[in-house]
């Protein structure tokens, strides 16, 4: 049952527009204007403890939570030292159409202000340095992304399994250890000494940070007249003095330090993507404990669900063009459930029901809620999970043991570690504690290659000779022919875009350290040295692969209407594409219905689809990131595919000029039509054992074709079935199309729609139309 | 000849299934919902909405059979030859043919491909039609391949056919629907072009042999609605022992648009689909009948 007062937080959610908060930006602007010769280490862990000093803080009247990102309820901090797009964007923040944000009065002018102070000067500027002018031209054109420019890393889930063991002190006598056994001082040393002061001052200042909390708690108690308030605002008080710091004594202290370490996190540095890891096994102990000295599961659900509150209250400020690839804010916060332990066996437990079933009572954007299937899962909690996605929650996603463990054995984990594993990103799979990952490479996309490609590597948009000369296909013969020119096209660009990711990750070394976050993941403290040096025991980098299907689907085409049925001649289909059809709407349909199409279980297609996947990573895995990583591939999106789509021009699958592209791994929308079974197949046709890091399929149902017991055997089925194909991952939406519909009309109806966009969930109508229009698009699986 | 398969059904039977549409039957009821199933031979089938107005069909016919009306581009079924020819050109679609000769490698090798979804949902193959029995010794090749293959098989039939000539598909049925319109065998002759004498006999007979049936009848409002069909069949599913279920299904009328994509009319344009309260109470008629017999009547909405 959702107590009163989590129904009110949640209400407020709905009801209170999303707001800038100036404070961070004042303080980082008048720290960094203060004289100093300290190294940029310590400086960055003496303006983080400052800035906690400092900041505004409340407890929500109906609140057992303590701590908030904002100075206000929904409201998004800035970091003007971070982000150079900032200058160019302060203007439309409050007016675009995806994620806007609104000001108070007089601050808009106010932030004009201090971003003109750090103008030509921030991270995102140095970033931008690093980016020689031909890659410039590679990124305007459409062929790729550069990541991690102006943001943090972020991709790693902190050793919470170790943390709510220990407390912070436990980390802090670590590094005071590593300190005092320090002899003769070298500059290597030097190093490894600042990182270690820098660890204890910033998790010391999350402790203090806590306190703060708990004195204004008890000041609070004091002036309360509500004698159970009050009693709730002394257990905060409590509690914030016993965590970060201490072992949490219960499951309520051990929600507080797991929010308390997620919120710093989020405060450091403009991150996102830091995860909860196997929430449902590292708290359980706590769990069991409380349950047995009588807490009511009631009282741990409504924890849950105000963890859930505080999640969807976190906000990260992005530039116009990543508000729209990234719709509704998400920060990939991947909550895992279920899955096998380390030992094999499988890891269901009460809390992970509990966990399922608050997911179905009172679904949220945030955190991403996800499940892992393996053989031997427990069929009641993982129908639980279907229900709780038949709920239209959209949430959880399904992942696959059999899939997802073998990779990471491949990666160099031991079995037991990638027994444990969890998910950062959309879909990528982490060992909590001990991975340094990064999801944020950047998005290569091979339907622009493929496009320069056909046109001997030149842009045919800005009519730029971008890659190299692999002839003209006008000439060619075989689909094979355009297969080896794309290789050589795909090798071309890749190279460009891992050496730029390369440059601009080293930049984070040097200006962007996330020391909260080294200090819990294994090796950093050992080595004296942060994530972004390298510290990690295990360190990888995932490139993001876009729109496969429409790949597939033009090779396809191309094979049977121009070579084996000759409908038409390579230099009559290059005409057609300059032309985008014009006139032809017959030729587009040829190219439409007369060759196959990926996501109908058709091997000709799909076999074009599992080429790509593998040359794609093969081109990519052989490189080495900059901070001496490796490099995986994932095949998602995001919504990126409706931003990218507006540069590329017709291809041969039938696609118009500047339409969406298909969304992640999924079929082309619409394009689709033998049902899911088949989707099912053709996505699992793809060897999901190749991209190290993941392969992502959406599907949306009709909620009348899953209902009863009936439906939800179909959905069992279906999810099975997908991962004994080795499948590695499958979300679903419940929603009809006239909902949607309906819901774009009248928005305030329908508020907590929540769909599944990538590897997050958002809700409906906070999404931009052209992403809404989109996933209506999407082919809605229903009853035959 | 195969009209459609279509995957991932979860209507006709346990589980996942894919249901395979055998072209041609001997019946003609007047509210078929598929009367491209009707005729044994290839069709054209027109869909005006997916027609980009090319007029290539217009320009192309030999017989100069397409002709533009006010839906655009149309074939005057009379003049038509059935060459195919504007099916071939059609890119969009909008002209297309219904009905494929499958071997029986390929038809398993399609259905095949979802074996897995079957083995999680104890699901299979479906053969419907049109009429399967009436092609019984292709009938008999594929539903063979399949249970030898280990893929559950159920029938969907109207039970027009002679048990002689099916009689070996039986082996390898693992359960069957079979339609009952009317327990008048006048009536029925007027509803479907044939008396009923046949079917009941089939219906015993298959009984007999040990395939376990659903009867299932289609209401529809004003030809075989009343109580005492309803009742009079259920007396008869009582005296059939491998009878267990009565499905009563609701008329509907999705199949209309394929009446007018194949060029022809459609009897039943003022018949509305027959409301929940009629349904239940036939489906109570029923129940009073089997009641005690072990058998029960149905219908899912």
């Amino acid at each position: 049952m959702v107590f009163e007062r989590i129904q009110k937080l949640r209400e407020r959610e709905f009801e209170t527009e999303p707001s800038i908060c100036l404070e961070r930006a004042r303080m980082v602007t008048e720290f960094y204007s203060q004289a100093s010769m300290e190294p940029f280490m310590l400086r960055r862990a003496k303006f983080f403890r400052y800035f906690l000093e400092n900041k505004t803080i409340y407890i929500d009247d109906e609140a057992v939570l303590a701590g908030n990102q904002g100075s206000r309820f929904r409201s998004c901090p800035v970091f003007p030292e971070v982000t150079a797009w900032l200058y160019d964007d302060v203007d439309t923040i409050d007016t675009r159409t995806a994620d806007s944000y609104q000001f108070m009065p007089g601050e808009k002018e106010e932030l004009k202000k201090i971003v003109a102070q750090w103008k030509g000067k921030t991270f995102g500027d140095y970033t931008r340095q690093q980016i020689a002018p031909e890659v410039a031209e590679m990124v305007d054109i459409g062929i790729f992304t550069t990541g991690s420019t102006n943001v943090s890393t972020g991709s790693h889930a902190p050793a919470y399994y170790d943390l709510v063991k220990y407390g912070y002190r436990h980390y802090i006598d670590l590094c005071k250890q590593k300190l005092e056994a320090m002899e003769d001082m070298d500059i290597t040393s030097l190093e490894q000494k600042m990182t270690w002061e820098s660890m204890i001052i910033v998790m010391e200042a999350i402790i203090a940070y806590a306190h703060r909390y708990a004195d204004l708690a008890e000041k609070m108690a004091e002036e309360c007249r509500d004698p159970e308030r009050k009693e709730q605002l002394l257990t905060i008080a409590e509690n914030c003095r016993v965590v970060p710091e201490n072992k949490p004594q219960n499951f309520h202290q051990a929600i507080q330090l797991v929010w308390f370490t997620h919120l710093a996190l989020m405060l450091e540095v403009n991150g996102q993507n830091h995860c909860f890891g196997r929430f449902d096994q590292y708290m359980y102990p706590l769990y069991a404990q409380d349950i047995k000295n009588g807490v009511s599961e009631d009282f741990i659900m409504n924890l849950v669900h105000e963890l859930k509150l505080k999640c969807s209250d976190l906000w990260v400020l992005r530039n116009q063009t990543e508000s729209l690839a990234y719709a509704g804010c998400p920060l990939w916060m991947h909550m895992l459930m279920g899955g096998m332990l380390p030992n094999g066996k499988d890891g269901c437990n009460e809390l992970t029901d509990l966990i399922l079933k608050s997911i179905t009572e009172m679904p949220t954007k945030a955190p991403v809620m996800s499940f892992r299937y393996h053989d031997n899962i427990n069929r009641k909690t993982f129908r639980l999970a279907l229900e709780a996605i038949r709920s239209g929650a959209s949430q959880p996603a399904i992942f696959n043991d059999n899939v997802c463990i073998p990779t990471l054995l491949s990666l160099g984990f031991t079995l037991k570690e990638a027994r444990n594993y969890a998910f950062c990103g959309c879909v990528e799979s982490i060992v909590p504690g001990k991975t340094d990952f990064n999801a944020n490479v950047g998005y290569f996309n091979p339907v622009k290659v493929l496009e320069i490609t056909l046109n001997d590597g030149m842009d045919p948009l800005t009519k730029k000779q971008v890659g190299p000369h692999t002839g003209d296909v006008r000439t060619f013969t075989s689909v094979e022919q355009i297969m080896e020119a794309y290789k050589i096209q795909e090798q071309y660009f890749v190279k460009y875009f891992l050496t730029t990711f390369d440059k601009i990750v080293s930049c984070h070394a040097y200006m962007l350290p996330t020391i909260a976050a080294s200090c819990f993941v294994d090796g950093c403290i050992d080595s004296g040295k942060v994530l972004q040096q390298g510290g990690a025991e295990h360190k990888y980098s995932a490139a993001a692969i876009t729109s496969i299907a429409n790949v597939a689907d033009s090779l396809a085409a191309i094979q049977v209407c121009v070579f084996d049925k000759k409908y038409l001649t390579m230099a009559e289909l290059m005409e057609l594409l300059e032309k985008d059809f014009e006139g032809r709407e017959d030729m587009r349909q040829l190219l439409l219905n007369k060759a196959p199409k990926y996501g109908n279980d058709i091997e000709l297609v799909d076999d074009y689809a599992r080429w790509i996947v593998d040359q794609c990573n093969e081109d990519i895995v052989h490189f080495m990131d900059g901070r001496g990583g490796r490099f995986t591939t994932v095949y998602a999106t995001q919504s990126y595919n409706v931003v990218v789509g507006r540069l590329i021009g017709a291809t041969p699958d039938g696609r118009h000029s500047f339409a969406d592209l298909a969304d992640n791994a999924s079929p082309m929308n619409g394009l689709d039509c033998c049902g899911p079974t088949s989707v099912v197949k053709s996505v699992s046709h793809l060897d999901h054992f190749i991209p190290q890091n993941g392969i992502l399929l959406n599907q949306r149902f009709d909620p009348a074709v899953i209902k009863g017991d009936k439906g939800l055997d179909i959905l069992e089925s279906v999810v099975r079935s997908f991962c004994n194909m080795k499948g590695e991952h499958i979300q679903i939406t419940v929603v009809d199309t006239d909902t949607l519909k309906a819901a774009q009309k009248d928005p305030k109806s329908y508020q907590n729609i929540l769909v599944r966009v990538a590897g997050y969930s958002a809700y409906f109508i906070e999404l931009d139309k052209q992403v809404q229009d989109n996933i209506i698009t999407r082919t809605l699986q229903q009853g035959l | 000849m195969i009209f459609n398969i279509q995957k991932c059904s979860v209507h006709d039977g346990d589980g996942l299934r894919t249901l395979v549409f055998f072209k041609g039957c001997p019946l003609g009821c007047k509210w078929c919902a598929n009367p491209e199933s009707q005729s044994f031979q290839q069709e054209i089938m027109e869909s005006s909405a997916k027609c980009i107005g090319c007029m290539r069909c217009v320009k192309e016919c030999p017989e100069k059979a397409v002709v533009l009306t006010e839906a655009g581009p149309t074939i005057d079924r009379k003049s038509c030859v059935k060459c195919f020819h504007c099916t071939e050109i059609c890119y969009a679609g909008a002209k297309y043919v219904t009905g494929k000769a499958y071997t029986v490698e390929e038809l398993f090798e399609e259905i095949e491909k979802d074996r897995m979804f079957y083995s999680m949902s104890s699901g299979g193959v479906t053969f419907s039609g049109g009429e399967p029995l009436v092609q019984a010794e292709f009938l008999t090749r594929i539903a063979e391949k399949c249970h030898e293959e280990g893929i559950h098989v159920m029938l969907e039939s109207c039970g027009y056919a002679e048990y002689e000539k099916f009689k070996t598909v039986l082996p390898f049925i693992d359960a069957m629907f079979m339609d009952l319109k009317h327990i008048d065998t006048e009536i029925h002759r007027r509803l479907t072009g044939r008396g009923n004498q046949l079917i009941l006999d089939n219906i015993r007979k298959i009984s007999e042999f040990g395939v376990p049936i659903t009867i299932r009848t289609p209401i529809i409002p004003g030809y075989n609605d009343e109580k005492l069909n309803i009742t009079g069949i259920a007396e008869f599913i009582k005296t059939i022992p491998n009878v267990r279920e009565y499905e009563l299904l609701a008329y509907h009328n999705l199949g209309e648009s394929k009446y007018k994509a194949l060029g022809r009319g459609y009897a039943l344009h003022d018949v509305r689909p027959p409301s929940e309260e009629e349904m239940d109470s036939l489906v109570t008629a029923a129940e009073e009948v089997l009641k005690g017999s072990g058998k029960h009547c149905f219908y899912i909405k």
